[in-house]
C-alpha cells in the first residue's frame, strides 16, 4: 500500500505539488491523471525516494520514505516513463541486472527471470541484445525490470504511450492481472477511457493540488457528467484552466524541473490534446 | 551496498567488452601510440647512422684548382667531389643539389704560401629532408676542420714547434652512465608522456558512457529507483572506468618495454636495454593516477546529458594530464617533494626512477600517496554529484 501525505515540493517560487496526499490501496489500480505540468511525475519521484519532499511524506508497507527510501524502492517496482534500455544487454540480462538490486541470486532470480519472460511474451527475443528493439519490445523489457522482483507496489508511468494496439491491450490486461492478484498498482496516463476502464481509484492533480480523488463514477457524479474526460476538464477549471496548468506552474511561469523536461508529455495525441487542450 | 557496486560493475564491463568499436580504439591508439613512441627514437638514431656513413658525392665547380692533400682528407669522410658544369647555386637552391663547393683559382697556391685559401660552400639545408642539407655540411665542414689542423700542424712543426701547442686544452671525457641508465635515457622522455596521454583517453568513452550515456538512452531513471545507494552506483561505475583506464595503460607500457627492446638490435646505434623496472614503475604510479583520472573523467561527464556535451567538457582533463606529463618529460625535477603533487607528481617520479636507473620507493611511495589524496578528495566532490536528485536534473 502506498500512502501519499500532504507531499509539498517548490523549486523556487514554482509550487510542482503543493499538499498532495491519496491512499493507493492493495489490490487496486489508481490513476494519477492531470495535465502536463500539473505535478505528477514530481509525485511519482518523490514516491520513489528520489526526490525529498519539502513536507509531508510517503509511506510505502510502513515504510517512511523519509527514514528508510532503501526499503521503500525495494517495495516498489517502477516502470519509468522513458524507453530506454541498454543496447548490449539482452533483456535477459536487464531481468538479472535488476534483480541483482533486490538481492536475488542463483536459481531463485533464473527462475523468476523466466517467469517475467513466459508472462510478458519475450520468448523470442530474451536473448536477443536490446540493440533495435521495437518500442513494444522495449516496453516489456522495462515491465519486466520493475516486476522481476514481484514487488508489492507497482509504479507505472503512461505505460501505454508510444504502444500500437496490441502491446497497449496486453498491457493493459497485464495491469489489471497484477491487481487482481492483490498488488497495489499505482500509474500515470493521459488516457481518459485507459483510467476509466481500468482504475479503481482517481487521482486528479492541477497545479500541484489534488483536486478530486475517487473512483470514475464518483468523479463523474460529483461533476454531473457522463464522461470522465468532461469531468476531468471540469475538475481542471474547464479548458481555459487546462490551458493554463498545462502550459505553465502555478504561479504561471514554466521552468520547473518537471515541466521543463517535458516528461509528463505524452509522446502521441493527448487526450487534452483531443479536447483542444494546447500542447507545448 | 558491495553487491550492488559488484552488479554495477559487473554489468558496465559487460557492456564495455561488447562495444566493439569502442573496445579496438580504447586498445588500439595507445598500443600505436607506444610502438610509435618506443621505435622513434632507434629508428631516428639509424636513419642518422646510415646518412652519417653513406658516401657522399658532393659537386663542386673549379676541383682543378683544389689541393689534393684536402682531396684525400675528404676521402677520408667519405666525400668525392664531382666536377659540376652547370649553375651550382640555382641548383643548390632549388633543392636538386644539397651543397656544393666552389674552389676559386689559386687555391693551391694561396695554400702553399700560407696564405687563406678560400673554398667557399654553397648549401640549402632544406633540400633533401632532415636528413640532407645539413647533414652534408656538417661533415663538409669536419673534413675541412680535419685538413685545416693537418696542415697547421705540419706548419709548427716546419718551424720547429711542438703541434701539442696547438691543443691547449685536451679534454678527456669518461661516461659513467650504468647500463640500466643508458637503457632507460629515452624512456626518461617518453615514458612520463606516453601514461599522460593513455590515461587522458582510455577510460574516457567508458566514463562517458556510465553518466552521460545513462541519461542519453533513457536508463538513468530506471538505475535510481533500484534500492542500490548513492556510493554503489558511484563505485560500481568508478570501478568500471578505472579498470577500462589501466587495461590500456598495461597494455602500452608492455608493448614500450617489448618494443624498446626489440630495437636495440634493428639499430646500428646501440642504446641499450631498456631495463625491466621502468615497466613496473611506470604500472605502479599509474595505478593510482588511473584512479584520479577514472574519478575526474566521471564528474566531466556526470552533469552533461549527452555523449557529445560529456565529450565537450571532458577535453580539458587530457590537457590536464598531459601538460604535468610533458612538463616532467622536459625538466625533469631533482628534489623528491614534487612527486607528492598530483598529477605532476607521479611523472615526476617516473623521470626521476628513468633517470636514476632503478626503481626508488620513495618516490613511488609519494607519488601514490599524492594520487591516493587527490582521488578521495575527486570521490568526495562525486559523490555529491552522484546524489539522486542532482543526477535526475542534471539529466
Amino acid at each position: 500500500m502506498i500512502e501519499v501525505r500532504d507531499l509539498v515540493k517548490h523549486y523556487g517560487d514554482v509550487r510542482a505539488v503543493d499538499g498532495v496526499s491519496f491512499v493507493c490501496p492493495n489490490g487496486q489500480v489508481t490513476g494519477l491523471l492531470g495535465p502536463n505540468g500539473a505535478g505528477k511525475t514530481t509525485t511519482l519521484r518523490m514516491i520513489c525516494g528520489l526526490i525529498r519532499p519539502m513536507r509531508g511524506t510517503v509511506v510505502v508497507d510502513g515504510h517512511d520514505v523519509k527514514k528508510d527510501p532503501s526499503s521503500v524502492r525495494r517495495s516498489l517496482g517502477v516502470q519509468t516513463d522513458s524507453a530506454g534500455v541498454y543496447p548490449r544487454l539482452t533483456p535477459r540480462e536487464h531481468l538479472r541486472y535488476y534483480g541483482g538490486f533486490y538481492g536475488l541470486s542463483g536459481n531463485e532470480l533464473e527462475r523468476r527471470i523466466d517467469e517475467i519472460i513466459e508472462i510478458l511474451g519475450m520468448d523470442e527475443f530474451a536473448d536477443r541484445r536490446a540493440q533495435g528493439f521495437s518500442r513494444g519490445q522495449r516496453q516489456k523489457v522495462i515491465l519486466g525490470r520493475a516486476l522481476v522482483h514481484n514487488p508489492n507496489n507497482i509504479i507505472m508511468d503512461e505505460p501505454t504511450s508510444g504502444l500500437d494496439v496490441m502491446a497497449v491491450r496486453e498491457t493493459r490486461s497485464m495491469i489489471r492481472t497484477l491487481s487482481d492478484k492483490g498488488h497495489c498498482v499505482l500509474f500515470t496516463t493521459h488516457y481518459m477511457d485507459e483510467a476509466a476502464r481500468l482504475c479503481d481509484k482517481i487521482a486528479i492533480i492541477i497545479r500541484g493540488r489534488i483536486a478530486a480523488f475517487g473512483s470514475p463514477q464518483q468523479l463523474m457524479e460529483e461533476t454531473g457528467r457522463n464522461s470522465l474526460e468532461d469531468a476531468f476538464v471540469q475538475l481542471a477549471g474547464g479548458e481555459e484552466g487546462l490551458l493554463v496548468s498545462g502550459h505553465s506552474g502555478n504561479d504561471g511561469s514554466n521552468d520547473h524541473p518537471a515541466a521543463a523536461s517535458g516528461q509528463d508529455q505524452p509522446e502521441r495525441e493527448s487526450v487534452g490534446a483531443d479536447a483542444g487542450m494546447g500542447r507545448r | 551496498m558491495w553487491q550492488d557496486v559488484a552488479n554495477i560493475w559487473r554489468k558496465e564491463m559487460v557492456t564495455t567488452v561488447r562495444d566493439r568499436k569502442g573496445m579496438t580504439q580504447a586498445i588500439l591508439v595507445p598500443l600505436i601510440i607506444a610502438v610509435f613512441y618506443a621505435s622513434f627514437t632507434p629508428l631516428l638514431n639509424k636513419a642518422m647512422f646510415e646518412r652519417s656513413q653513406k658516401p657522399l658525392v658532393i659537386p663542386a665547380v673549379g676541383v682543378e684548382y683544389a689541393d689534393p692533400k684536402l682531396l684525400d682528407t675528404m676521402h677520408e669522410f667519405g666525400i668525392t667531389l664531382e666536377e659540376y658544369g652547370g649553375d651550382l647555386e640555382h641548383a643548390v637552391e632549388r633543392g636538386d643539389k644539397e651543397s656544393g663547393l666552389v674552389f676559386e683559382p689559386g687555391f693551391s697556391e694561396n695554400l702553399a704560401d700560407e696564405q687563406p685559401a678560400q673554398v667557399r660552400l654553397i648549401t640549402n639545408s632544406t633540400a633533401g629532408g632532415v636528413f640532407g642539407g645539413a647533414f652534408s655540411d656538417s661533415r663538409l665542414r669536419l673534413a675541412v676542420s680535419t685538413f685545416n689542423q693537418k696542415v697547421a700542424a705540419e706548419r709548427v712543426v716546419a718551424y720547429g714547434v711542438d703541434p701539442s701547442a696547438l691543443l691547449p686544452v685536451v679534454l678527456e671525457t669518461e661516461d659513467v652512465a650504468t647500463p640500466e641508465q643508458e637503457g632507460a635515457l629515452w624512456a626518461s622522455f617518453y615514458l612520463p608522456i606516453l601514461v599522460a596521454v593513455v590515461l587522458a583517453q582510455s577510460g574516457l568513452f567508458v566514463a562517458i558512457d556510465v553518466t552521460a550515456g545513462e541519461k542519453e538512452r533513457g536508463t538513468l531513471d530506471a538505475l535510481l529507483v533500484t534500492p542500490a545507494s548513492d556510493w554503489a552506483i558511484l563505485l560500481g561505475k568508478m570501478g568500471a572506468v578505472f579498470v577500462t583506464g589501466i587495461i590500456p595503460l598495461f597494455l602500452s607500457l608492455t608493448a614500450f618495454w617489448v618494443v624498446s627492446n626489440l630495437m636495440p638490435s634493428v639499430a646500428a646505434v646501440e642504446q641499450g636495454a631498456l631495463p625491466l623496472f621502468v615497466l613496473w614503475g611506470s604500472l605502479l604510479i599509474g595505478i593510482p593516477m588511473a584512479l584520479v583520472m577514472s574519478v575526474a573523467q566521471m564528474i566531466a561527464s556526470v552533469r552533461a546529458r549527452t555523449f557529445r556535451d560529456a565529450q565537450s567538457a571532458a577535453s580539458p582533463l587530457v590537457f590536464a594530464m598531459m601538460i604535468p606529463g610533458f612538463i616532467a618529460a622536459f625538466a625533469p625535477p631533482k628534489a623528491l617533494w614534487p612527486c607528492f603533487i598530483p598529477l605532476y607528481g607521479p611523472f615526476a617520479a617516473l623521470s626521476r626512477m628513468t633517470q636514476a636507473g632503478h626503481l626508488q620507493w620513495d618516490s613511488i611511495g609519494l607519488a601514490t600517496l599524492g594520487s591516493l589524496v587527490a582521488a578521495a578528495v575527486l570521490t568526495a566532490v562525486a559523490a555529491r554529484l552522484f546524489d539522486r536528485e542532482r543526477l535526475l536534473y542534471s539529466s
